[in-house]
């Protein structure tokens, strides 16, 4: 069976078969090479048969969705590992483009600007679990932007609430970081919001979580 | 004729707790949390609740215990007559220009009135918008049986549209939906 599909918020088109997935999508080289360099982080993803500018064709995974624990540990083995590049952590201010979320990091003492490995979109949607082995897709990996442990975790936790609608897992992500993780959840949820201004209302929402604590 | 508006925010917020701790007035809808729409709409409202809320002019805040029932939070107006009941967890849609109908001038009545929006559910034409005309809420009280207002005895009826906002569904319809 064959599916046609559009993703709701890239546009991006997908065909579907039962073990191929081809997607469509000015992303196609630097998702390979992300899957290529996960190699060195013991994480598992779909083979990759072919990609080029525009086009990346790779095995289709079936699985289920994470809970909160199982995004813990993938966060905690990104945070073990280097990075793919270096890139400014002022460039994840930058592209931000809430000016209430650039003025509140510019007053941030505790962004961890530490790189790590990282994955760019870490929602409950791109980690699909066989048994207890994460198999995760869809990286979102702009070379010119910053991202690190504590940018997946935050867009896990935006996940979590917004997707899932499951506040106790999202706070169960939010326990192991920083308080200032809803910050970085907020503006997770501002990247969202580009593609559908919407979901500017679950930003304000969790924006009203980080300023309660 | 004048009247007093209150907005009833004195729920237990069971049916919001997977995506909210706060009461879920204080959710956000768009730019504004839903008793910011409501207080920008009903300007001379009060609001009956026992939660803080930080973020409104306190003198609006009319304060009370926390209830188990509709009946027991309208219990705290006894002795007020001619207000305006509004539902915390609505949004009315009022076409541009036009304001809420004030309920005896537009009408001509001296009853009660319950305001209804279509409904999305085939098997229902029709449900409560969340705002309610009460003349007398002592009388009211004597007729409350359970939690609900006893539709029956609104003999007019009022159609005024509404974002309905109180459950996880409706929510997300509202704020995602076209």
């Amino acid at each position: 069976m064959t599916q046609y599909l559009e993703s709701s918020f890239t546009k991006n088109k997908i065909l579907l078969t039962e073990k191929v997935v081809v997607k469509c999508c000015d992303t196609a080289r630097s998702e390979a090479a992300w899957y290529l360099s996960v190699k060195d982080v013991r994480i598992d993803v779909p083979f990759v048969y072919f990609s080029n500018d525009d086009t990346i064709v790779m095995e289709r995974i079936y699985g289920t969705k994470p809970t909160a624990e199982d995004m813990v540990d993938i966060i905690n083995l990104f945070q073990s590992q280097r990075p793919i590049y270096s890139t400014n952590p002022q460039t994840y201010i930058d592209n931000l483009d809430d000016e209430r979320l650039r003025d509140k990091f510019s007053k941030l003492p505790k962004f961890d600007p530490t790189e790590t490995f990282f994955h760019g979109d870490l929602s409950t949607t791109n980690v699909i679990m066989q048994g207890d082995r994460p198999y995760l897709i869809d990286p979102n990996i702009k070379l010119n932007v910053f991202g690190n442990y504590q940018t997946d975790a935050a867009k896990a936790i935006f996940s979590f609430l917004v997707f899932e609608q499951d506040l106790v897992s999202a706070k169960i992500i939010a326990a192991h970081h920083i308080p200032e993780i809803w910050l970085l959840a907020a503006a997770e949820g501002s990247r969202v919001a580009k593609y559908n201004p919407k979901y500017r209302t679950f930003v304000n929402n969790i924006l009203d979580i980080y300023e309660s604590l | 004729m004048n009247y007093q508006v209150i907005i009833t925010a004195n729920g237990a917020n069971t049916r919001m707790r997977a995506i909210t701790d706060l009461p879920k007035f204080s959710l956000f809808y768009k730019n504004d949390r839903i008793l910011e729409w409501l207080l920008g709409m009903f300007p001379t409202a009060k609001v009956l609740t026992h939660y803080e809320i930080p973020y409104i002019d306190q003198s609006k805040i009319i304060k009370c215990l926390p209830s188990a029932s509709r009946k027991e939070t309208l219990a705290n107006l006894k002795g007020m007559e001619n207000v305006l009941i509004v539902d915390c967890d609505i949004i009315p849609i009022l076409p541009s220009g036009f304001d809420i109908p004030e309920p005896t001038k537009d009408m001509n009545i001296s009853g009660d009135i319950v305001f209804w929006k279509h409904s999305d559910n085939s098997k229902t034409e029709a449900i409560p918008s969340g705002l309610y005309f009460i003349k007398s809420i002592d009388k009211l009280l004597t007729k409350m049986q359970n939690d609900s207002i006893p539709f029956s005895h609104f003999h007019p009826l009022a159609y005024l549209n509404t974002i309905h906002l109180g459950t996880i569904k409706e929510y997300y319809d509202a704020v995602l939906g076209e």
